[in-house]
């Protein structure tokens, strides 16, 4: 159906639908946050910029769509917060410019809004940066110039369209996101608004966003900017009630001195200041020489970097199942970042055992590390049936579960993690030492009962009835030149009071070499050994 | 022209002496009360005050640059330009500031501050390079775009033994700190995508681990930027003479036109790396 005019009530329902549509996805917003300042709080700036502005107005009788949009404009700017609420309380103090009367809002009346409320906002900031809110309105904007329908569905649909494509663009507009693999926050919050307001209009619900969708593969490649590292560390702003003219080009070379980030709204009986400094406090002085502080605010972006960060960290978070089969390898790998392990004993787990600790986890991305052969085709199984992003790392023992945690940064992606994973599974060797409960034949050795023996992979590297020898000739098969440590794991059946000579008959073989032993509590094995 | 840089340089007073850079302190204060501190702290000095820090009941902080040491050193050269150099501005927020309000304090003063993006032995490639620049007669605008150059080219890695104290200096959380601790893990971080951030990087159970890591990092860096020379410099605090020969001994077998020096770390980065620590900054030369 054609829409070709709004009235006040049309007007309140979009609005409030566009308040909506951004408290659904401002978290989003938050995350992809990472410019001029990676501090976390588009999402959070611009629904406080919007929503207190929308509650006002839908409890007030205006009588005119002009009048509405008249207190939204007000209440947006004395609400502002914020790079991008600032920038989103301009644009819409812009829009109201063209709506000085009229009952109803036309197609043509908000191309003319538009094309206002873009002149608005980017006239406010003193250097405006390309790939940020400012290049999509305008691309919306021209997007609606160039759509002749008076239906004012279709003018935004196509508007939204062109937003959506450029949205896309930024990162090749500004390299900050391009490294950081995200687009502009504030370029899309504006299209969360006006995707709200759309839907409001044609009475359909809003729906959630997929953060997914604004993500890609960060290119560490592209140059870093010449642009300093948080040079300025409060984000503040100051409402001022105006004694006259500013003297502008004073004024300008004044914060220009001072800070970044910048930008001024000035309206008949006050002005609106928003300044990235580290002098917040001589800028206030100099806003008292203009006039009465109304309000200000001085928020410290490096206390919300760090938190944000924290938040980040929880949001992308990529996670370790390890397999193991002893209660000392779990609190090893507890220890080394695993988030979660899960322990066996003499029988191996099945699939629908792992894929249980997997559905239990609070992490979407999860590295399974199953830290024994045999154990592989269940975690494959498990990965399969799980609804998460499950990454099996094929760890053929627990020596190799180990190191390849070396490689494991919980800040990375599970990609990335992988990689680096990989990377460290040769770090060390795996033996296994058992004690023959029979006697018996493996290959062509003969093994006694009571005879200890020693295991690399599937070849049998040592026999000896006493420990101590078959460890000793075990190791002294191996190359031990590079070797830094070795550390041994050691179950229930180990007597601990071998553990000096098993020391000394290391140190023999190559040193200086550290020793070290680890309570493993593992069932097969008498002593794990990893030679790193 | 005068170079002016901070006390978190590693360079050796006679190499700082020889090269003509002007070092502020970072005052330290042990247990509150200031702690004599200077560039030309003998190494018996460093180490009596690493065994201080070592011992953790004494708590060893730095706070950040003073402003009467800045105006100081600033006035000595006043008819010179002056070309500031300092640590990464994202992890010493406090003496960023006090740096731009000196600054602009002292507007008929020629100065100009070079964020370097880095700390400790990253830091001091850079100052290192910057200083060798400008003793060999390289002019401002040209000294400038090298520094820019260099700085997207340095990397820092390193092995901190004991994260207690970058976890009581704030750099990073509690549980991080206590990692591995049973099994002697070595924490490995390095600088990451983001200017000033320190990230972990992987770790290691031995050093020879370690090393191989920063080897391998620098091998990925000198193939992305197909280069051939290198300056690296390692700074050590702490008994780890035999690791840090490893590293300068691993990097030379690459085969690299690289200057590799090992440094006795001075005092400004003992409270925060702690007393076990050693660190890798090196420049990729891109010619």
């Amino acid at each position: 159906m054609k829409i070709e005019a709004i009235g006040v009530s049309g007007l309140k329902r979009s609005l409030k639908c566009a308040a909506d549509y951004l408290s659904l996805n401002a978290d989003i917003l938050d995350n992809l946050n990472v410019f001029p300042v990676p501090d976390g709080d588009t999402g959070v700036n611009m629904l406080s910029t919007l929503k207190p502005a929308v509650d006002a107005l839908l409890a007030d009788e205006a009588g005119s769509c002009a009048e509405a949009w008249a207190l939204l404009s007000e209440q947006a700017n004395k609400h502002s917060r914020g790079n991008s609420g600032f920038i989103l309380a301009c644009f819409i103090r812009g829009f109201s410019k063209r709506l000085a009367s009229g009952d109803q809002i036309t197609a043509e009346l908000i191309r003319g809004g538009f094309d206002s409320g873009s002149y608005a906002a980017r006239s406010s900031l003193l250097s405006p940066v390309e790939g940020t809110m400012v290049t999509i309105i305008s691309a919306m904007t021209e997007a609606m110039a160039e759509t002749e329908s008076g239906d004012i569905a279709e003018l935004l649909d196509s508007a939204l369209n062109r937003g959506r494509k450029e949205i896309l663009q930024t990162p090749r507009l500004l390299p900050v996101l391009s490294r950081a693999g995200v687009v502009d926050a504030g370029g899309l919050g504006f299209i969360f608004v006006i995707e709200g307001i759309r839907r409001g209009l044609i009475g359909v619900q809003p729906k959630s966003e997929k953060e997914q969708d604004y993500r890609f593969q960060p290119e560490l490649s592209v140059a870093e900017e010449d642009e300093e590292a948080l040079c300025y560390r409060f984000c503040t702003e100051f409402t001022v009630e105006r004694k006259g003219q500013l003297p502008w080009p004073e004024l300008k070379a004044f914060l220009e001195q001072r800070g970044d980030s910048i930008a001024v709204v000035q309206e008949e009986e006050y002005f609106k200041l928003h300044i990235h400094t580290n002098a917040p406090e001589e800028i206030r002085a100099k806003m008292a020489e203009q006039g009465s502080i109304l309000a200000s605010k001085a928020d410290d972006m490096a206390e919300q970097i760090n938190m944000g960060v924290k938040a980040n960290q929880n949001n992308q978070a990529v996670s370790v199942l390890a397999v193991v089969s002893g209660s000392g390898f779990r609190s090893i790998f507890h220890d080394l970042e695993a988030a979660a392990c899960l322990q066996y004993g003499d029988r191996l787990p099945s699939s629908g055992e792992i894929l249980e600790v997997l559905e239990e986890m609070d992490t979407e991305n999860i590295i399974v590390l199953p830290n024994h052969k045999n154990i592989i085709p269940a975690a494959m199984l498990a990965q399969k049936k799980s609804n998460k992003h499950v990454f099996l790392l094929p760890t053929e023992n627990v020596v190799q579960g180990i190191t390849a945690l070396y490689g494991f940064n919980e800040q990375d992606s599970p990609q990335q993690n992988i990689r680096s994973m990989e990377d460290c599974l040769d770090l060390a060797v795996c033996l296994k030492v058992y004690q023959s409960s029979r006697d018996t034949r493996y290959g062509r050795v003969e093994i006694k009962k009571g005879d200890f023996f020693v295991l690399r992979g599937e070849d049998i590297l040592a026999v000896d009835a006493l420990l101590a020898s078959a460890v000793e000739r075990g190791l002294a098969e191996l190359e031990l030149d590079e070797a830094g440590c070795v550390s041994f794991y050691y179950s229930d059946a180990f007597d601990r009071s071998r553990t000096a000579e098993l020391e000394q008959r290391v140190q023999r073989l190559q040193d200086p070499l550290e020793v070290e032993f680890h309570y493993g509590g593992q069932s097969a094995s008498v002593l794990i050994v990893a030679v790193e | 022209m005068v170079i002016v840089a901070d006390s978190s340089l590693q360079l050796s007073f006679e190499t700082i002496k020889q090269l003509n850079i002007q070092v502020v302190e970072y005052p330290l204060f042990v247990n509150n009360e200031p702690y004599p501190v200077s560039m030309s702290m003998s190494g018996e000095e460093k180490e009596r005050l690493r065994l201080l820090i070592k011992d953790k009941k004494n708590n060893v902080s730095t706070s950040g640059l003073k402003e009467e040491d800045l105006h100081r050193a600033f006035e000595r050269f006043k008819d010179q330009k002056i070309l500031t150099i300092h640590q990464s501005a994202r992890m010493s927020t406090i003496t960023a500031s006090v740096l731009q309000k000196v600054k602009s304090e002292l507007p008929d003063m020629d100065i100009e501050l070079f964020d370097t993006h880095h700390m400790v032995a990253a830091y001091t490639v850079q100052v290192l390079l910057a200083a060798r620049a400008l003793q060999a007669g390289m002019a401002y605008p040209e000294l400038m775009d090298t520094m820019k150059r260099n700085r997207k080219n340095t990397r820092h890695v390193g092995s901190v033994y004991d994260l207690f104290f970058l976890q009581r200096s704030g750099r990073i959380g509690r549980a991080k700190a206590i990692l591995g601790t049973a099994m002697k893990i070595i924490p490995l971080l390095g600088s990451s995508e983001e200017a000033g951030v320190l990230r972990n990087i992987g770790k290691a159970k031995t050093f020879q681990q370690a090393n191989q890591k920063f080897v391998a990092a620098m091998t990925e860096d000198m193939e992305a930027k197909k280069a051939r020379r290198v300056t690296a410099l390692i700074s050590r605090i702490g008994p780890y003479d035999r690791e840090t020969s490893h590293l300068k001994q691993l990097i030379e077998q690459q085969g690299w036109e690289a200057e590799v020096q090992i440094l006795a770390t001075n005092h400004s980065a003992m409270p925060h790396a702690g007393p076990e620590f050693y660190d890798l900054g090196y420049t990729v030369h891109e010619d």
